[in-house]
């Protein structure tokens, strides 16, 4: 049942829907990315087209009336640059003043005749010439240029326009980022707000644990099928047919247990009185018979006693007051004690030791391991029972001055029908586990250790909180 | 003494009848429920030993039922459960006492004597212990023959041990017989006055169980006003 990694609806579905769904916008982006690019090549390559012809235009306009000085000249101080300082601004890209625009720079271009002799050039000096028209990648300078060549069917010229790729690079990725940049910034947002949809939509499920966890074993109820989400209702009417049939597990328990009580006491008490009887009429003779009936009869209850604090069942904590149920408890074996020359006696530090308990159970603890104690004690010892405050609840030892248990046999002398040295004593070997298991009914524990002061004997220390768990 | 036994178990039925008529008791058995009910409430008994888990009619029903008619015969019941609460809700059927089984004949005559006592209207006149007898009207307890009238609160302390001997009465039960619940005394009132029913008794007679209570030593009792 239990898988090292447990896995986590929540979990998968939050990481299966968030992976498909920022894969899928990152495809998106990329796309639009490369699009914006390749719609952008177009563009400038038309503009470098349309450049060309306007040069054209001019060109073939400006030969009629000019020399070739003159027409460079004339070209060189129209189509000259703005003012280089403004070459690497930044900030708006329109030049004040009207001056034009900052990414005008980069376009450059040369006039050929057609002998190939370099009429006029702007920024490019490209002495090779290349008499053939349309697109072309050329590399200058350290740069790669983007050309277009034009024979100027009229005047025979050859025109030529350039422009650096970095630049247009520059301008196709902010460009193209520009599209996909809001993408990339929403995606963590969206990854935050799809798990932060998903655990509330899970919140159903959750709310189905809670009744279920509280649930004590004298209480079970159905959960609300009604309430459940659609999708584990099925699970649902399944855990209220389990939950079903355990309380009809636990409640045929109950009625065993109540049912083994009355069937095995009531035999035993007439074969106690008949014990008696017989005993009466001669005197000594069977006087053996009515101990190991006694025996029985102490087994039959512990037995009885184990299987009800096994169950829980009996369990309805409420709150006492821990000294009272110990002075009474005490009160209760003292006389037993009396007799076999063991002094009894309650050291309570505490002044009002309130605390949720079942106070017959603890009571019944209480005694048992007073019982054991006194068993294994010699005559003219004292069994010392010491209730002190702890941080959060109380701590009960007994201590006793008898022979005590070695610290090897410790834990096996807490097991059921464990008695260390079966000469001694005429216990059924339950008292310690009942004990145990009683405080940890109460969300305490239970120990043995040795004397504090170093003297032989046996402390048995409860522990036990305030409020059970 | 006419006791009616009601107990369903025929061999533990037969048992008790035989030892109960041992000591001279006229008794009538019956093991249905419903004829238990009819004989309680139309027959007289000084006594009524009920069973509570019974065919027909549940056992504190039929107590519950015999104190709504008046029926004012001393009730013991036997159960053969352990739990406190049946036990309680017994008592407060209108039981005069309980007894668990399996139990010691012993322990049931002892229960029969002080329940029908109870019922004679006789409980608290000359309890005696060893040679300590006290006469609850006159506050006055007697060691051997010598009268002596003690304080109302050691007179008190002395009767409930007198009436619990060999049993160890917690102090908070002791502080509760002399004030009730909303005991208001100094803390060490109680030791004053044991001190001062040792002084009078003898000091080994009442033995202290420390943190816990005191006890009436029966044995020691004996012993008391003898040389």
């Amino acid at each position: 049942m239990h898988s090292q990694r447990s896995p986590s609806l929540t979990r998968t579905v939050t990481l299966l829907v968030a992976v498909t769904v920022l894969s899928t916008a990152t495809l998106a982006g990329i796309f639009s990315y490369a699009q914006s690019n390749h719609q952008l090549e177009e563009v400038f390559d038309a503009e470098l087209a349309q450049s060309t012809r306007i040069v054209q235009g001019l060109v073939r306009h400006l030969t009629r009336s000019q020399s070739l000085q003159e027409l460079t000249r004339t070209l060189s101080e129209t189509l000259t640059l703005p003012a280089p300082a403004q070459e690497e601004g930044e900030g708006s890209e329109i030049l004040p003043d009207g001056a034009g625009h900052k990414y005008e720079k980069k376009i450059a271009f040369q006039i050929w005749s057609p002998k190939g002799e370099l009429l006029l050039s702007t920024r490019l000096r490209n002495q090779l010439f290349d008499p053939t028209p349309g697109y072309r990648w050329v590399d200058y300078q350290g740069f790669s240029w983007r050309t277009y060549n034009l024979q100027d069917p009229a005047t025979g010229l050859w025109i030529q326009t350039a422009q650096r790729e970095d630049v247009r690079g520059e301008l196709s990725q902010q460009l193209a980022l520009g599209n996909t940049l809001p993408l990339l910034l929403v995606l963590p947002l969206l990854g935050v707000a799809i798990a932060v949809a998903i655990h509330w939509g899970f919140a159903p499920l959750r709310r189905l644990e809670a009744p279920v966890r509280d649930m004590a074993p004298q209480a079970i109820h159905p959960l609300d099928d009604q309430a459940a989400p659609k999708e584990v209702r099925g699970l649902v009417l399944a855990i209220n047919g389990l939950l079903q049939r355990l309380d009809d597990a636990l409640g045929r328990e109950r009625r065993f247990s109540a049912d083994a009580a009355h069937e095995l006491r009531t035999p035993l008490a007439a074969l106690r009185l008949n014990l008696e009887r017989i005993c009466d009429e001669n005197p000594g003779r069977y006087d053996g018979l009515i101990q190991a009936v006694d025996r029985m009869s102490h087994l039959v209850e512990q037995m009885l006693l184990l299987s009800r604090v096994d169950s829980g069942l009996d369990f309805k904590p409420d709150y006492h007051n821990l000294s009272q149920i110990l002075a009474q408890s005490i009160a209760d074996v003292a006389p037993l004690a009396l007799k076999k020359g063991i002094e009894p006696e309650l050291l309570d530090d505490t002044s009002q030791a309130i605390i949720l308990c079942n106070s017959a159970l603890v009571s019944t603890m209480v005694r048992s391991l007073l019982a054991n104690a006194i068993q294994y004690s010699p005559s003219g010892t004292v069994v010392s029972t010491h209730l002190e405050a702890t941080q959060d609840g109380y701590r009960i030892s007994v201590c006793d001055q008898g022979p005590g248990i070695a610290a090897e046999d410790r834990e096996r002398a807490a097991g059921r029908f464990v008695r260390l040295d079966q000469r001694q004593g005429s216990g059924a070997g339950l008292g310690l586990a009942i004990a145990r298991r009683v405080a940890e009914l109460h969300g305490g524990s239970l120990s043995l250790t040795d004397r504090e002061d170093g003297h032989s004997g046996l402390c048995v220390v409860l522990v036990l909180p305030t409020k059970s768990a | 003494m006419r006791i009616l036994l009601v107990e369903d178990d025929h061999l533990l039925a037969n048992t008790m009848l035989g030892m109960l008529r041992d000591d001279h008791n006229t008794v009538d058995w019956l093991d249905d429920g419903q004829q238990a009910l009819t004989a309680i409430t139309d027959e007289h008994f000084d006594l009524a030993i009920l069973d509570l888990t019974l065919p027909r009619v549940d056992g504190l029903d039929i107590l519950k039922h015999a104190r709504r008619q008046n029926v004012a015969t001393p009730i013991i019941i036997l159960t053969a459960r352990s739990d406190l609460a049946e036990k309680l809700q017994g008592l407060d059927s209108g039981a005069d006492d309980y007894l668990t089984k399996p139990f010691a004949m012993a322990e049931l005559k002892a229960r029969i004597r002080a329940v029908t006592r109870r019922a004679s209207g006789q409980a608290d006149t000359g309890i005696k212990v060893g040679s300590l007898t006290i006469d609850p009207e006159h506050c006055q307890l007697r060691l051997g023959d010598d009268p002596l009238t003690l304080p109302r609160s050691e007179f008190q302390i002395l009767h409930y041990l007198m009436r619990h001997p060999d049993q160890v009465a917690t102090r908070r039960r002791l502080e509760e017989q002399l004030y009730g619940w909303d005991h208001g005394a100094e803390s060490n009132a109680l030791e004053v006055h044991i001190h001062h029913l040792r002084k009078r008794i003898g000091k080994s007679v009442i033995r202290t169980v420390r943190g816990v209570g005191y006890l009436l030593d029966s044995r020691e009792a004996e012993q008391v006003g003898q040389p």
